[in-house]
């Protein structure tokens, strides 16, 4: 396959796609949940080892994020009782509220809280799977 | 080292439109063609020891020729930034991103001196 043949099939996959809604996806390769709220360009902004804050390029708003190293989260947070079963679905609001917790500088944590209210609002939630 | 990007990542990159997927299809394809730099030990923990806790995850920092607009458009790249493409140890490019340059090297993402365990190119 030609590179010119790999881009038109991959930007063919565009043309059956619905109009945008908030959602929320796990990805098993990355072991991280990247979520939007908002359909616009954006770039990203480190919040901590945890959480990238996905800023709006017209906005200046966040318009999605990306939590990562899930797994280690949840084991490091025993406390959030999540056991993941195949096909489980998780809310976004409640893997975040991990990190959050945790969160001592008061600027970081007004995000977090930001970013839960975000959550919450759209009801994100992501379908997590086991990994291997 | 061969770099795929997945089915099912194209299908939820699909849900932000065209310009989302010219991205991954043309910004990201160049980036992991002609990377600026790439890091070593995505997972790491700053907090922790780096020998002990790094780990053999990629990220390319880059900056290809064009950026897109959300309907497809293309444009210059975004001034000040750089397009990060993490692969993970099976050579799935998982995830990318545009990130804020770093302060005293304009090809790299900021901070990359805490954020990864080593840079692996240049040397």
């Amino acid at each position: 396959m030609t590179t010119n043949d790999r881009t038109r099939r991959i930007l063919a996959m565009g043309d059956s796609a619905p109009p945008f809604s908030p959602c929320a996806y796990y990805d098993r390769d990355g072991d991280f949940i990247e979520s939007f709220v908002r359909d616009e360009g954006f770039k990203g902004q480190r919040l901590d080892k945890w959480v990238t804050v996905y800023i709006g390029r017209e906005s200046g708003e966040i318009v999605g994020s990306c939590v990562k190293d899930v797994r280690k989260l949840m084991a490091l947070y025993p406390g959030l009782d999540i056991e993941i079963e195949e096909g489980d679905e998780v809310a976004l609001s409640y893997i975040l509220r991990a990190p959050a917790w945790s969160e001592g500088d008061p600027v970081k944590l007004k995000t977090y809280r930001a970013l839960i209210r975000k959550a919450e609002e759209a009801n994100l939630r992501a379908v997590l799977e086991p990994v291997g | 080292m061969e770099v795929a990007i997945t089915l099912q990542r194209l299908r939820w990159v699909a849900k932000r439109g065209k310009g989302a997927l010219r991205e991954a299809a043309e910004a990201v394809a160049h980036v992991l063609a002609d990377p600026k730099a790439i890091y070593e030990g995505v997972r790491w923990d700053c907090d922790s020891d780096k020998e002990s806790d790094s780990d053999d995850w990629l990220c390319y920092s880059g900056i290809p020729k064009e950026a897109f607009a959300t309907d497809g458009r293309p444009h210059a790249p975004y001034e000040g930034e750089v397009l990060l493409v993490f692969v993970n140890s099976d050579g799935v490019a998982y995830l990318w991103r545009w990130d804020e340059c770093d302060d005293d090297d304009t090809t790299a993402p900021r901070d990359w001196r805490t954020r990864f365990c080593k840079k692996v190119w240049p040397k």
